[in-house]
């Protein structure tokens, strides 16, 4: 195709410049019509074949030797010879030819051969001369006296790179080059680069020319012995260079060299070579984020220590079982079951942009619009969270929490454990966050570890702990001392969960738990509009929100802002309704959830969306027609009829 | 190179914004006629003589014979579930105070019980999807964070008793429950790998024994129990190895899977979501249907059980959910509720001798 184009844009410049009308040449009735583009190009060929064989014809009785050289003020090459070349050469050797190097470049691909004219390969070159005496000719001059000359007069460079490739000492040559293998696509890219100017470049395609043409040669002989008789010296010598090279030059830098000079025009695919596709395979090379594998590999190995050699074994464990990703952490980290697939995830993954460089547990915490409001603040801050199945809970419930109390005045964080004061009998509350923590003053242990030390006058030193009835042992010797959150887990309704404080081996009553976490997701009325979760984390980053009413926007806004992510409220049971079930008119879970990508799958576009029952390392990819039947469902239902899909961005 | 590329994607997006009139093309299904706006609803009866409605103050309202009367009163924004059978004797109502605060899909609401078209309310209980049995004379409720059924006689408060689950993996599993009769009770349950599989547990003598375990955790199982047949459906999840089928056990006296028969087999992931309590005995479930260019669409299908022939019912494309209000079968859509079997019958409320 780019032979094609080159043409085209030659018979165009060719047309423009010597005001030759191509046309007038053809033999053409009234009746034939305008020729169409290709005969047009057909009939350019062959005109210039026949050009150039007439002046080759004309120019052999003029052909000069060496010492004739010394009587020429100016050589050019002939016209007709260089539109022979560049009809007949690899497009890939003509756009060398350009830049300040061109010129040499032109000598240098033509000395190894990777230039041809209508008669192949090239012995002879046609140049227009003006001699001492202002006499103009076409002459034809040995291609290997041309270059003597050139590289006297110009090109200096080549002449000393023409030495070290020759064929003495070439291999010394090849094996001294780095062939640098990239690690990532940014090196890649800059080895590409910086090959593409190499003044070697030009040396180093002439062996796997000449390998390769050796080996058709010798196939044709193979099959037809009298193919031998036809072929010039010129092909006898590369014959037998090209089999000397492939027996003597080491695989490894045939290859690199094959691979370089057949892709010198398309980076990608040099790159694909040493670079082996796979989302997976791109996270191991440093391209994407570890955290996309981190947590589920060092689940798979059972080894929270990974390096190459690991990842990649956790890359073939997951091809050779898809299903293994189903069922993976979810006793450490609860979460939706079963979990999708390797390579459903692995797809969702490779678009998915969500920052998840922790592990949150959902199915430990009840209220989902928490979990899904704390992926979106953990999106875009910068705080590192620590991965723990103790404090999973905890972390999740404290970030929200710090959120809520210093947004604005109106909005008090809830929960609190209340008791009356010895001091003046009043009722006191302390602001308390569910779950244990070793150091959070928020804490639920440590809050009530505080009261405990105001009522009963414990040390402030001693911590309560949080365990289940079924451990609670009160005969035993190490709940006779300190404080135990008892909760009886069994008539828990989330963070609703009966509990019972004993200090020192007795019940504590007086104190309470009061609260309740009573959020609105998006507003449910105008009034309250600076109150909802949705403004207070926008408020917080200074994020920027955009109504996402359709695919199109959808898709364009995730191109065109590449840290954004998207938003929304729907119903459960048209996101997932394999798994929810309507039972009855208007029977409609709310859920919110997070779209942060679009993946590409042929007949459809699928979008990477994380519900919050879902695991943060665990996308789904869900048809655009469910996100907009789940989010019209709950739209009707929702007192403000509002469309909640939202896009946000810094 | 970039303008002709700029150029044909303008030309794209003029072609698809002149047929965006037929991506969403008009379906031949009827939508569900009411006398109010569908989405204040919350039960409507076959013939259009009851009506139960929630209002923007957190009411529940019973509206019949021109007479409007309070069921249930609560707090602004208010959520509720009404929930019938065919036996029409019981209506439960489910509750939900925070239900615009509070996004909790395990969310345990306050189940109250009503006689059909009446409106004084028993609160019965704390749980999740409510299901009435033999004759609405039992109801049973799931509690997902102890992982209890509930089981309750509507007549006899006295007779209750809860089968706990073995399943501790997946904690947003709901069980499908039938009662065969007043001694027996068949549910699903999942194992400690997740595996799906039904149980039985004897009232009596409160003996659990397993009628089948399924195959891969990547599959769910749904029963559906109809004129003393018991529908078993297993409908695959994940991506390799793609089945569904139903069975039908005829002897509910023995129920064992040896004395079932496959009705329907197919080798896609249906939806499932089985209903088998219409007039007509069919069964009716949302299916997978593959087309001429490999895409998967979603509709209502019904199978007669003693034949097994199909018939389409929806022309929606992406069907999801299916839903029996009172005998008449509905299907939710993109905030429309399309009748797929019934009619829209609304009561004549012309006054008599009206010339209106």
């Amino acid at each position: 195709m780019s032979k094609f184009l080159l043409t085209l844009k030659f018979l165009i410049f060719i047309s423009c410049v010597t005001g030759n009308n191509i046309l007038a040449n053809t033999k053409k009735t009234p009746e034939d019509g305008p020729p169409g583009i290709l005969e047009s190009i057909n009939n350019f060929v062959h005109i210039n074949r026949e050009h150039f064989t007439k002046a080759m014809k004309s120019a052999n009785a003029y052909r000069i030797k060496r010492n004739d050289l010394k009587e020429i003020k100016e050589i050019a090459i002939s016209t007709p010879f260089i539109k022979t070349i560049l009809f007949n050469s690899d497009s890939k050797y003509i756009n060398m030819i350009s830049g300040n190097n061109g010129l040499c470049n032109f000598y240098a691909l033509m000395e190894n051969n990777l230039l041809k004219t209508t008669n192949g390969l090239i012995n002879d070159v046609l140049i227009d001369i003006i001699t001492k005496n202002k006499i103009k000719k076409t002459v034809l001059v040995s291609k290997k006296i041309l270059l003597e000359h050139i590289y006297k007069t110009r090109c200096f460079k080549n002449k000393s790179v023409s030495t070290i490739f020759n064929s003495t000492n070439y291999l010394k040559t090849i094996n001294s080059i780095k062939f640098k293998i990239p690690k990532n696509r940014n090196e890649c890219q800059k080895i590409f680069d910086e090959w593409k100017t190499h003044l070697y470049l030009p040396y180093i395609c002439k062996f796997p020319e000449s390998i390769s043409l050796s080996r058709k040669i010798r196939e044709k002989i193979k099959r037809n012995r009298n193919y031998q008789t036809t072929l010039s010296a010129l092909q006898r010598a590369i014959t037998s260079s090209g089999r000397r090279y492939e027996k003597q030059i080491p695989l490894f830098q045939q290859t690199y060299m094959e691979n370089l000079c057949r892709h010198i025009e398309s980076p990608d695919k040099f790159c694909n070579t040493y670079l082996s596709p796979g989302f997976w395979e791109e996270i191991v090379r440093g391209e994407k984020p570890l955290y996309y594998m981190q947590h589920r590999c060092k689940l798979l190995l059972r080894n929270n220590k990974l390096d190459t050699n690991k990842l990649r074994q956790c890359i073939k464990l997951m091809n050779d079982d898809i299903n293994r990703c189903t069922t993976l952490g979810i006793t450490q980290y609860p979460s939706f079951f079963p979990k999708p697939d390797c390579k459903t995830m692995e797809k969702a993954l490779s678009v998915s942009r969500l920052k998840t460089s922790y592990q949150d547990c959902p199915g430990r915490i009840d209220y989902e619009n928490i979990v899904n409001i704390n992926r979106i603040l953990e999106h875009f801050s910068d705080d590192k969270k620590s991965t723990n199945p103790s404090a999973c809970v905890y972390e999740t419930m404290e970030d929200f929490a710090n959120v809520v109390i210093s947004a604005t005045n109106n909005l008090i964080w809830p929960l609190k454990i209340c008791y009356i004061n010895p001091v003046d009998n009043k009722n006191k509350c302390e602001s308390y966050i569910p779950g244990q923590h070793p150091s959070s003053s928020l804490a639920e242990q440590k809050v009530m570890a505080k009261i405990l030390n105001r009522i009963k006058g414990s040390s402030y030193k001693e911590d309560c702990k949080i365990i289940d009835k079924t451990q609670y042992n009160p005969f035993l010797l190490q709940y006779k001392n300190g404080c135990f959150i008892v909760v009886d887990k069994m008539k828990c309704t989330g963070f609703n969960c009966p509990k019972n404080i004993y200090f020192r081996g007795k019940i504590i009553t007086g104190i309470k738990y009061e609260g309740k976490l009573r959020f609105e997701y998006f507003p449910n009325s105008y009034m309250h509009e600076k109150n909802s979760m949705d403004h207070i984390i926008r408020q917080k980053f200074a994020l920027k929100s955009n109504r996402i009413p359709n695919l199109t926007i959808l898709t364009n806004f995730l191109k065109n802002n590449p840290n954004a992510i998207i938003h929304g409220v729907g119903c459960a049971e048209n996101l997932l309704p394999r798994f929810f079930r309507s039972h009855t008119l208007s029977d409609c879970s709310p859920t919110p959830f997070i779209i942060d990508g679009v993946f590409d799958n042929t007949n459809e576009l699928l979008l990477s969306v994380r519900t919050p029952m879902d695991d943060v390392h665990t996308p789904r990819l869900i048809m655009w027609n469910k996100i907009f039947a789940a989010i019209t469902g709950f739209q009707r239902i929702h007192p403000l009829n509002t469309w909640m899909l939202y896009g946000i961005r810094k | 190179m970039e303008s002709e590329n700029n150029i044909i994607r303008f030309l794209i997006l003029l072609i698809c914004l002149l047929l965006s009139k037929f991506t969403f093309a008009k379906s031949k299904l009827p939508i569900l006629a009411t006398k109010q706006d569908i989405h204040n609803i919350r039960f409507i009866s076959s013939d259009g003589k009851y009506t139960y409605y929630q209002r923007s103050s957190g009411d529940l309202i019973l509206s019949s014979n021109y007479n409007i009367r309070s069921v249930l009163k609560g707090q602004k924004l208010t959520q509720y579930k009404v929930y019938g059978s065919k036996w029409r004797k019981k209506i439960i109502i489910s509750v939900s105070g925070d239900y615009h605060y509070y996004y909790n899909i395990r969310q345990l609401n306050k189940l109250y019980q009503v006689e059909f078209g009446k409106n004084e309310a028993e609160l019965l209980g704390m749980g999740t999807n409510p299901t009435l049995h033999l004759n609405d004379s039992w109801i049973s409720y799931f509690n997902p964070y102890n992982r209890k059924i509930h089981f309750q006689n509507l007549g006899h408060k006295e007779l209750q008793f809860e089968i706990s689950l073995a399943n501790k993996i997946n904690h947003y599993f709901v069980p499908s429950v039938v009662m065969p009769d007043n001694k027996t009770v068949i549910y699903t349950d999942l194992d400690e790998k997740g595996l799906p599989g039904i149980m039985r547990f004897s009232i009596n003598n409160k003996k659990f024994d397993l009628i089948l375990k399924g195959k891969t955790h990547m599959a769910k199982i749904e029963l559906c129990l109809d004129n003393n047949k018991l529908y078993v459906g297993h409908f695959g999840i994940g991506k390799r190895n793609q089945s569904s089928t139903i069975q039908v056990i005829d002897k509910i006296t023995n129920i064992t899977m040896k004395n079932s028969r496959k009705i329907y087999h197919s080798d896609l992931n249906d939806i499932g979501n089985i209903i088998c309590s219409m007039a007509d005995n069919n069964l009716y479930f949302v299916k997978s249907l593959k087309t001429s260019s490999g895409k998967i669409n979603n509709e209502i299908v019904s199978i007669e059980p003693v034949s097994g022939k199909i018939s389409i019912l929806t022309d929606l494309k992406y069907a999801s959910q299916v839903i029996n209000i009172d005998g008449r079968l509905i299907c939710p859509f993109r905030g429309k509720y399309y009748l797929v079997i019934g009619k829209n019958n609304m009561e004549n409320d012309k006054i008599p001798g009206s010339t209106f």
